[in-house]
């Protein structure tokens, strides 16, 4: 039993000398395909559609949110702004989603040429990509609370 | 009817085969699972809580692959198989803990057949996904060797999720089909073994998700009917309870009560957890819970703590990431609903039985 009281505190000690990863903030911009007519959207409405409690525009057009893969600081400005979580909250969302055979998380890009891709080529597309840049074939809508 | 029950379980597997061995599109076909490695130990006149007994050993391991295919728009085919080896169990166990087809015609309309999950309480869904909890194991009362929380039923249900104004959600399911009930009574089983009662069963949950981000509320119940009579009638039994869970960026609450019903014996049982991360990886969780059951005949004094669960339980966990976790807990149990007393040579318990028992609990968990 000391033994393992030993180990038990050592690995405690370790582990919570772990340094700590930090994040740089970043701007986002949220695009979609150039066909929805939607020019601005609501918070709310984006955080639903990137959660799929809901899974339609206005429009009746089914919605294909896509996210940009990893820890990027692009995602997680847009996650906290418009989700109101932290990744490894919405991951944990996603957990309890996909282990209750309710649904799965949207599809990863891992580059944002590869995020643009996907919203030039499905009509019903939402997507975001880091602010500053104009990207061609895909419409920025403004996010509004 | 078992015929029946197979022939649903067989036909769903076969669709999930088919399913995954077609040549599927980027994002229609998934595959997830988790895993669990737990050790414990108990002190108290021999009593085994958790499977932990008075050695440490590993009491608790198994590992469970979940397979998802959205073959066409609209359908979708799960199946999920988990080897594992249970507390109180000396052997691994393979098994099918799900396969089922879901079609959707809407979002407010979905259709389930085969092996599904229950959609009962907070937990019943995710069982034993243990990167989905605070604790090594879920509340005892609700989620352990009772009649109230199952984690499957083979049969038909529906499905949908309906928005509602001021970003409200509810969210809905109802199901008949056969399940199989934990129960320490059936026939057969000795006083210590945990046997399963087949039952027909009719049950319905509704989760209100509030606009408060991680808040929701469900209801939830069942009703079931033994098929075989005993002195000639079907057994019946009632299942219903509310529960609430707040799910944060650092605090996790959940709180359910449940009530059984039936004409052996009624029984109560509720829980409050609560877990809070002091840093990004350190989680600090807590639990009382009390479970009780009342029979039509008085019981003799002594074997009341066999009916009899209160528990407080204080752990401490690390989270490597939402899906690695290093779990240490102690529980603190009077009663002996759950808490095993050693078993008598002749079957039975020994008694008297020493209503106290402490365990200390280590486990680690996994999803991807």
């Amino acid at each position: 039993m000391k033994t393992l009281s030993l180990v038990l505190t050592c690995v405690a000690l370790l582990l919570w000398a772990r340094p700590s990863v930090g994040a740089e903030s970043a701007g986002y911009q949220v695009v979609v395909h150039p066909s929805n007519p939607v020019t601005s959207v609501k918070r709310s409405v984006l955080s639903q559609l990137f959660f799929k409690k809901s899974t339609k525009w206005e429009s009746g057009q089914t919605a294909q949110p896509v996210d940009l893969a990893g820890d990027t600081p692009v995602r997680a400005a847009f996650s906290e702004d418009v989700l109101k979580r932290s990744l490894p909250a919405v991951r944990a969302w996603w957990q309890q989603r996909i282990f209750s055979g309710r649904d799965v998380p949207p599809p990863e890009r891992p580059t944002e040429a590869e995020v643009l891709a996907f919203v030039r080529a499905n009509p019903g597309a939402v997507g975001y990509v880091a602010s500053g840049s104009a990207p061609s074939g895909v419409k920025v809508v403004t996010v509004v609370d | 009817m078992s015929h029946i029950r197979s022939l649903v379980l067989s036909a769903a597997l076969l669709l999930g085969g088919a399913a995954s061995g077609m040549p599927l599109e980027e994002g229609k076909f998934f595959i997830n699972g988790y895993g669990r490695l737990t050790t414990g130990r108990s002190w108290g006149g021999g009593n085994v809580y958790l499977g932990a007994d008075e050695d440490f050993g590993l009491h608790d391991v198994g590992s469970t692959l979940m397979f998802r295919a959205l073959p066409t728009e609209g359908l979708t085919l799960n199946t999920q198989f988990s080897f594992e080896k249970s507390p109180g169990s000396t052997r691994f166990a393979p098994g099918v803990d799900y396969a089922f087809a879901e079609w959707a015609f809407s979002d407010k309309l979905r259709v389930r057949v085969g092996r599904n999950q229950l959609p009962l309480a907070l937990y019943s869904e995710v069982y034993d996904v243990g990167t989905l909890r605070p604790f090594n194991y879920l509340p005892q009362g609700t989620y352990g060797g009772t009649s109230i929380g199952v984690e499957n039923y083979d049969g038909a249900g529906v499905t949908g999720r309906i928005g509602l104004p001021a970003d409200w959600m509810l969210e809905y399911d109802a199901y008949a089909g056969f399940l199989d009930l934990k129960d320490a009574a059936s026939e057969g089983c000795s006083a210590t073994s945990l046997c399963l009662r087949s039952t027909h069963a009719l049950g319905a949950r509704v989760a209100l998700w509030t606009p408060v981000e991680g808040l929701r509320v469900t209801a939830s119940g069942y009703a079931s009917r033994d098929p075989q009579e005993v002195q000639g009638e079907n057994l019946t039994r009632g299942v219903a309870g509310l529960g609430a869970e707040y799910l944060g960026e650092k605090l996790w609450v959940r709180a359910e009560f449940f009530s059984l019903f039936s004409e052996q014996a009624d029984t109560r049982t509720g829980y409050l957890e609560a877990a809070y991360f002091l840093t990004s990886h350190w989680q600090v969780a807590g639990r009382v819970e009390g479970s009780r059951s009342w029979f039509p005949e008085p019981m003799p004094d002594n074997l009341l703590t066999l009916f009899r669960h209160r528990e407080f339980a204080a752990g401490v966990n690390y989270w490597f990431n939402p899906n690695l976790v290093i779990k240490l807990s102690f529980h603190n149990v009077i009663g002996n609903r759950f808490a095993l007393p050693k078993p008598s040579p002749e079957g039975g318990f020994v008694f008297p039985t020493e209503p106290h028992t402490r365990t200390v609990s280590l486990g680690t968990q996994f999803s991807f």
